[in-house]
């Protein structure tokens, strides 16, 4: 099943979370939400179709300055219509 | 905005609060407001999650359920909400929900009209009632029942046939809290609120794990602490977990221990004189019971308590063996911190709290620890006054509202104890019934039930809401008692389940906002919802299915209701039985236009403190406190010894179980699991064991571990350090996944005043399975 609008805990490397918020935004279907005292942010992701997401998960991995997500919640339009 | 951004703004929502789940204190500056979009109306409901009674809205469009939102209006979770809340209208939306009836023809279950299918349930209800009396027929229900829907099959069951074969699962989930409430202040429910939380300098958990089971009402408690400087939460507990982590300090107590170290801080409380004396002479007086009182684990297992008063000085006497030093050695938890805790209640400064839910109410003691923990409140006068709360939580959205305020428990009616003849009078007039036709003895509790099931005591149930093939301890025997012949088994639900699998018959339910209904939350607030979309199908409320079967049996007098204005009618009705200032409940108008309203509603105005006259109408004015329960007008301090475990580990079975729950699901997660989100994030069971366990097995993460109690094995992938992580020696694991039905292995004992199983309390031996 198509899930591709989601969001995510994002628990940066420590020291990391400004580098990692940028490369974030950088990224296409991505919006990121910091923290304002925490080293912390949340990620709502946006994606045409699973294909799409795959491809985004698959960029979030290669990110050296992530060290973890957290999935929260996730809608379609399918599962919604 | 589109639809998309809204969406967008949802799951942001969610994340912020799962955030402050974990991360407490984190703030994320502009919080995303999720708003309205053209074409999408909003509506109220409560959660049918949990016990906190969260209040949401529904964004409506095209005759379907596609937004949810916090109700900023609910003074439950002023907007917030938990991951289950968000995302519960997915629930409704399911690829395999049931939307045909379904009889069971040569072994098989194939689908009918549902009005075939009611035929065939009365039909088969008067016949075993014909054959074997009305006593072979009964009906099991849930927390999850609506109001109406319980009222309903109350006034059937017992009103209507005469049986008092009336249970819910709430028996599972908080007997022990009712018979704790009723042993110590003769009425049932909390005298508190939440607001509660917002003037506590102290909360002490008692084996509450609410960072997963309460989210909501648990970042209220950190929001508390984050305003107020100096406020302290205490994990105590048998287990560390996501609580555990949050809170400022964390203790941990050997299984069932928590008697014990109850009873020693009322021996500290004594000793240093941490006594409100004029609470205590006013309104207090002392008692004691049975002791080694049994377990239950027999079939047809009685117990009758037989109090006794006693003054001060004796109970004082009973305490002098749980000094902190004797209950070290009992409970693991240091002397230290059992005088620390005492000393935290015993702080006339202080306004404290303590928590509790299944950990207190899953035990074979469950209304003794409750008793206990009532006697530390009411050695300080911590009670009734905003702030000082003895406080149980409920697991299910109407266990209190519908199971304990309707009564649909076996000695219950909707006000009072069956065995209470103005109870029987008052039921009888109100029904438009003989009064002999309401039975004046308890019959089978639930424990009780599946083994008449099992012996060919009991011919028929009706199932609703509720789903004992997975939730039910030795599951296997019941299981297998259900299949026998001879033995007819009706299931209304909304998906299959294990318990539709050894159905007879199959009703499809409308679920939650696919009808109107009304549930009653922790707090004794009771939150209506009109329908707002249509269900699927043939899919019917269990309310309608109740009246459709009791006029097919020649009830229809006793059940005119009109499918329009049925909820009203009935809710009309049913707040007969509560009229007074003790329980008045509001309106049907009034709950209609309000997200929630806290009965006693007494003249337009909710009852936030039971029994402290400034602000409860049924207390007497002129005094602190008036405990109007009982018939000495006191709330009574019990002293309850500890007692050991029904099961304890030992050569061949060494380690403890536990069972519980997991923040993604909900109960036997026939919902949660059918929410993608929710079942990728939580996917499966799992055992989690302590690293230096898991090391002495040579298990990591993932391996596969076999648990064998004496009643049935299971093998489970391991978890370590990922969630929660028990002491050495214990085990725990999720009852959330039907695949891995956990309670093939649990002992069905439990307590002999509530009945109520242990489920957190078992011997197995541990494994690596190959």
């Amino acid at each position: 099943m198509d899930v591709p609008i989601k969001s995510y805990i994002v628990w940066p490397v420590p020291g990391k979370t400004s580098e990692l918020e940028d490369a974030l935004m950088e990224m296409a279907g991505c919006e990121v939400l910091p923290a304002v005292n925490q080293e912390l942010l949340l990620l709502v992701t946006d994606t045409p179709d699973e294909a799409a997401e795959k491809a985004l998960c698959g960029q979030l991995e290669s990110l050296t300055t992530l060290h973890c997500l957290s999935l929260v919640a996730g809608v379609s339009e399918r599962e919604a219509a | 905005m589109n639809r998309r951004d809204l969406f967008k703004q949802m799951v942001a929502a969610a994340a912020v609060t799962a955030a402050g789940e974990l991360v407490p204190g984190v703030s994320f500056g502009a919080t995303p407001k999720v708003d309205s979009i053209n074409g999408l109306t909003w509506k109220k409901a409560p959660c049918r999650f949990c016990g906190t009674g969260c209040g949401l809205l529904i964004g409506i469009s095209n005759n379907r359920a596609v937004a949810v939102k916090g109700d900023p209006a609910s003074s439950v979770n002023k907007g917030l909400c938990c991951v289950k809340g968000y995302h519960s209208v997915m629930a409704l939306y399911g690829a395999d929900r049931l939307t045909k009836a379904l009889v069971r023809k040569n072994g098989t279950l194939v689908p009918v009209p549902i009005n075939e299918a009611l035929d065939l349930v009365a039909s088969k209800l008067k016949e075993n009632i014909a054959q074997h009396g009305k006593d072979s027929v009964a009906i099991y229900g849930s927390g999850q029942w609506t109001i109406p829907d319980g009222y309903c099959a109350s006034k059937l069951f017992k009103g209507a046939i005469g049986t008092n074969n009336v249970e819910g699962n709430a028996r599972l989930c908080m007997a022990s809290a009712v018979t704790g409430f009723m042993t110590t202040f003769g009425l049932d429910e909390p005298m508190g609120c939440y607001e509660d939380i917002d003037n506590a300098d102290v909360f002490v958990l008692w084996g509450n794990n609410m960072a997963e089971m309460h989210p909501v009402l648990f970042s209220r408690m950190l929001e508390r602490r984050q305003q107020a400087t100096g406020t302290l939460i205490v994990d105590l507990a048998t287990r560390t977990t996501r609580t555990s982590m949050a809170a400022d300090r964390s203790i941990l107590f050997l299984p069932q221990t928590d008697l014990a170290i109850a009873n020693a801080i009322a021996h500290e409380l004594i000793r240093n004189n941490w006594l409100h004396s004029t609470f205590l002479q006013r309104h207090v007086s002392f008692h004691t019971g049975k002791t080694n009182i049994g377990y239950g684990t027999q079939d047809k297992f009685a117990f009758t308590d037989e109090p006794k008063t006693i003054d001060f000085a004796a109970y004082k006497k009973a305490l002098e063996e749980y000094t902190p030093e004797k209950v070290e050695k009992l409970s693991g938890v240091p002397a230290r911190e059992i005088r620390f805790l005492a000393s935290l209640y015993g702080d006339p400064k202080k306004r404290v709290v303590s928590f509790w839910c299944m950990g207190m109410n899953q035990h074979t003691r469950g209304t003794w620890i409750q008793n206990l923990v009532y006697n530390i409140h009411l050695l300080t006068g911590k009670i009734s006054t905003p702030g000082n709360s003895p406080f149980s939580l409920t697991g299910q959205p109407s266990a209190c509202g519908t199971v304990r305020e309707v009564g649909t428990l076996t000695n219950r009616l909707p006000h009072g104890e069956v065995t209470d003849p103005h109870a029987r009078e008052m039921a009888a007039k109100i029904w438009g019934v003989p009064v002999s036709n309401i039975a004046p003895k308890p019959t089978l509790h639930t424990v009780e039930m599946f083994r008449a099931l099992d012996r060919g005591d009991l011919k028929m149930i009706w199932i609703q809401v509720t789903n004992p093939m997975v939730t039910m301890p030795k599951t296997t025997r019941y299981r297998d008692g259900l299949k026998k012949d001879g033995r007819f088994v009706v299931v209304s639900d909304v998906y299959p389940t294990p318990t539709t699998d050894v159905a007879d018959v199959v009703l499809p339910s409308a679920m939650w906002i696919e009808r109107e209904g009304m549930f009653g939350n922790s707090e004794r607030r009771t939150q209506h919802w009109e329908k707002m979309v249509d269900p699927p199908g043939e899919a019917m409320s269990d309310t309608w299915q109740l009246i459709e079967v009791a006029r097919r049996m020649g009830h229809g007098k006793l059940f005119p209701y009109k499918p329009e204005t049925h909820i009203k009618e009935i809710w009309e009705e049913y707040r007969q039985f509560h009229h007074g200032a003790a329980h008045e409940m509001a309106s049907y108008d009034e709950l209609r236009s309000r997200p929630g309203i806290m009965w006693p509603y007494v003249k337009g105005k909710e009852t936030k403190w039971r029994y402290n006259p400034k602000y409860d109408p049924a207390a007497k004015p002129g005094d602190t406190h008036h405990f109007y329960g009982k018939p000495d007008q006191k709330a009574w301090i019990w002293f309850r010894p500890y007692e050991p475990a029904a099961e304890s580990p030992d050569k061949e079975y060494p380690f403890w179980l536990n069972t519980g729950r997991v923040v993604e699901h909900w109960h036997t997660g026939s919902l949660t699991r059918r929410i993608p989100v929710l079942h990728q994030a939580m996917p499966a069971a799992y055992v989690e064991l302590h690293p230096n366990d898991a090391k002495k097995f040579n298990v990591k993460n993932g391996d596969r571990v076999r648990l064998t109690s004496r009643r049935g094995t299971i093998v489970l992938p391991a978890l370590i350090d990922r969630r929660g992580r028990p002491p050495e020696g214990q085990v725990f694991v999720p009852f959330f996944d039907e695949h891995k039905l956990i309670n093939e292995l649990t002992l069905d004992a439990f307590c002999p005043i509530s009945k109520q199983p242990d489920y957190k309390k078992c011997a197995v031996r541990v494994e690596k399975a190959v």
